[in-house]
């Protein structure tokens, strides 16, 4: 009696969970399924299916989003990159030197996370300006870096701290230079935690909206969040080919993510517990 | 020279490697976080509009700002997606947390919840124009939609009534995964020892949901609470995208009504005042909230 209540209550449970799935996919089908549809059969409304697969669809959006993908991959690998050599280099050190000013220097690395973005979006904006950075891949990435670090430091400085003392000594008896034990030793054991930084800041990066906005005019250099809106502006009322497009972007973003689904889940859920 | 300061100057002698790994992320910081902050708090006392030199005009902008009535349109268009960001924000993620968390099958709770983080891979601006395609009046789906419960066909996020309920209509169904995996990891890490306790004592679902896993996760649920505010008091590219504040100013919130008045009016003295007063608004509001639910608890 009690198993059949309880198979019962799993199946409520497995019902609804189902459904909110569903729910949470609808715009994504949506997407979808107009992006198979010619421009009649969008106007036949949102849920009819198509009569006939427009292939060409993604063949036009193709050759638009390419160029995009491109640099929002480039953007996302030099700022991962970055934020991975950074993060690494200074949270060695504050983990695992006792230099005069750590805790003073750290605190103030670390207090940054409750600034909000939107207050030096216009300072910001004014400082590259008149660096002359406007319209260049670097004008995207260093802000990513720096804005990237914050949380890795954080992450990287707690996981350096508690690697085993005597693993250091061995090294240093061996007259090992730092650098190198950074390197040799430190990094390799830390692969799980560099993984979920890398991810986190890849997703960061390409999903970055209004910085990319009003940094990057040049259609050459643009990201694909950005580069994708004057795409549909081209496209007005064409919503096959707009949504092959969306469909397109997300790509690259759904090729890592479903590579690195477990450093995604694990350090989002770990910052959180630890925080 | 002192012999104390020699000695801090050995040290720093000394530890001169730990010194040069820092730089690159000191320099960083120093460039493009540091910098943008100080002047952002100290162009709010200037006049500063397009290319020309800034000139010190003390609170001019403060009292130019508490005198605009667009600015307060904009807080209270911001209340209603703070208000909903921190009540249904909360519970929806709390509710499938639940539901996953009395999942009896290890491999089920894997899978759905897999599938829920999954939607983060599409990028949020695509899915805030997917969005846009649905409210749509004429091709969108959502005329056809409401149809079915007769409902007559709307503008959507061109009218008047309808814009501001839209945009938060779009987060449906309200699950941020993140928030999703945050209460998760809250409840299994709850101790095991502590629900079976409950189960014999013969406390029902309800009941235990109300004194066992609420108290248990309550920081995860405070935090996210806070996220909450944060996110709807600072958050606009979704207005920005879907109305650009419009109509009228049904949907203007103040992190657009300073991206409008820096980008598209080239006020950046103002804009600066408006973030300086976010600012503000967003450390009261966490304070706030912080010692509320602080003393709700006690």
């Amino acid at each position: 009696m009690a198993s059949r209540a309880s198979k019962k209550v799993s199946y409520v449970l497995i019902g609804l969970l189902s459904l909110f799935v569903l729910f949470s996919f609808f715009p994504l089908l949506i997407m979808v399924l107009t992006s198979f549809k010619s421009k009649m059969d969008v106007s036949l409304g949102v849920f009819h299916l198509p009569n006939a697969i427009q292939w060409d669809n993604y063949s036009r959006a193709f050759e638009t989003v390419v160029p995009f993908a491109w640099n929002s991959i480039l953007i996302a690998v030099c700022a991962v990159a970055g934020v991975l050599v950074a993060s690494s280099l200074a949270a060695y050190a504050f983990a695992r030197y006792k230099f005069p000013g750590r805790e003073i220097l750290y605190y103030l690395v670390i207090a940054l996370m409750m600034v909000p973005t939107v207050l030096v979006l216009i300072p910001m904006f004014k400082l590259v300006a008149a660096l002359g950075m406007l319209n260049s891949y670097a004008v995207v990435i260093l802000p990513q870096i720096a804005g990237g670090c914050i949380i890795a430091v954080f992450l990287l400085r707690s996981f350096f701290a508690g690697l085993p003392e005597d693993l250091f000594e061995s090294f240093r008896i061996d007259g090992a230079k730092e650098l190198r034990i950074l390197r040799s030793l430190v990094l390799p054991l830390s692969k799980p935690i560099l993984g979920t930084i890398a991810v986190l800041n890849f997703h960061s990066s390409w999903n970055d909206y209004i910085w990319p906005l009003v940094t990057i005019n040049d259609k050459a250099l643009k990201p694909i969040v950005t580069g994708i809106m004057s795409f549909s502006n081209d496209y007005a009322t064409d919503y096959g080919p707009m949504m092959a497009a969306y469909v397109l972007a997300s790509v690259p973003l759904i090729l890592v993510i479903s590579f690195a689904m477990k450093y995604f889940v694990d350090g989002l859920t770990s910052g959180a517990v630890k925080a | 020279m002192h012999p104390y300061r020699i000695n801090v100057f050995r040290s720093i002698y000394r530890y001169k490697h730990a010194y040069l790994f820092l730089l690159p992320l000191l320099v960083l910081l120093g460039i493009f976080s540091y910098y943008p902050i100080v002047m952002a708090l100290k162009m709010s006392f200037y006049q500063w509009k397009g290319g020309n030199e800034a000139i010190f005009i003390g609170l001019d902008n403060f009292v130019a700002l508490f005198k605009d009535k667009t600015f307060y349109a904009s807080l209270k268009n911001a209340s209603w997606f703070i208000l909903f960001d921190c009540t249904v924000g909360v519970l929806m993620p709390l509710f499938i947390a639940e539901l996953l968390f009395h999942l009896k099958s290890a491999r089920a709770q894997y899978v759905f919840r897999t599938l829920f983080v999954a939607t983060i891979t599409v990028p949020t601006v695509i899915v805030i124009l997917v969005w846009v395609f649905l409210y749509n009046p004429v091709v969108g789906g959502m005329n056809s939609l409401v149809s079915l419960f007769g409902i007559s066909p709307q503008l959507w996020l061109g009218g008047t009534n309808t814009a501001l309920f839209s945009i938060i209509f779009s987060g449906f169904p309200f699950i941020n995964p993140i928030y999703l995996l945050i209460v998760f990891a809250a409840l299994q890490a709850i101790p095991k020892s502590l629900i079976e306790a409950s189960v014999m004592e013969g406390c029902g679902t309800w009941r235990r949901i109300r004194s066992i896993d609420i108290p248990m996760i309550a920081g995860q649920l405070k935090l996210i609470f806070i996220l909450g505010i944060l996110h709807g008091m600072q958050s606009f590219y979704k207005q920005l995208i879907m109305t650009n504040g419009g109509p009228g100013e049904e949907t203007l919130v103040p992190g657009l009504y300073m991206y409008q008045s820096g980008f598209t009016y080239n006020d950046f003295g103002y804009a600066s005042t408006i973030g300086f007063v976010m600012l503000i608004l967003m450390l009261a509001l966490t304070f706030v909230s912080n010692k509320l639910i602080k003393s709700g608890n006690e």
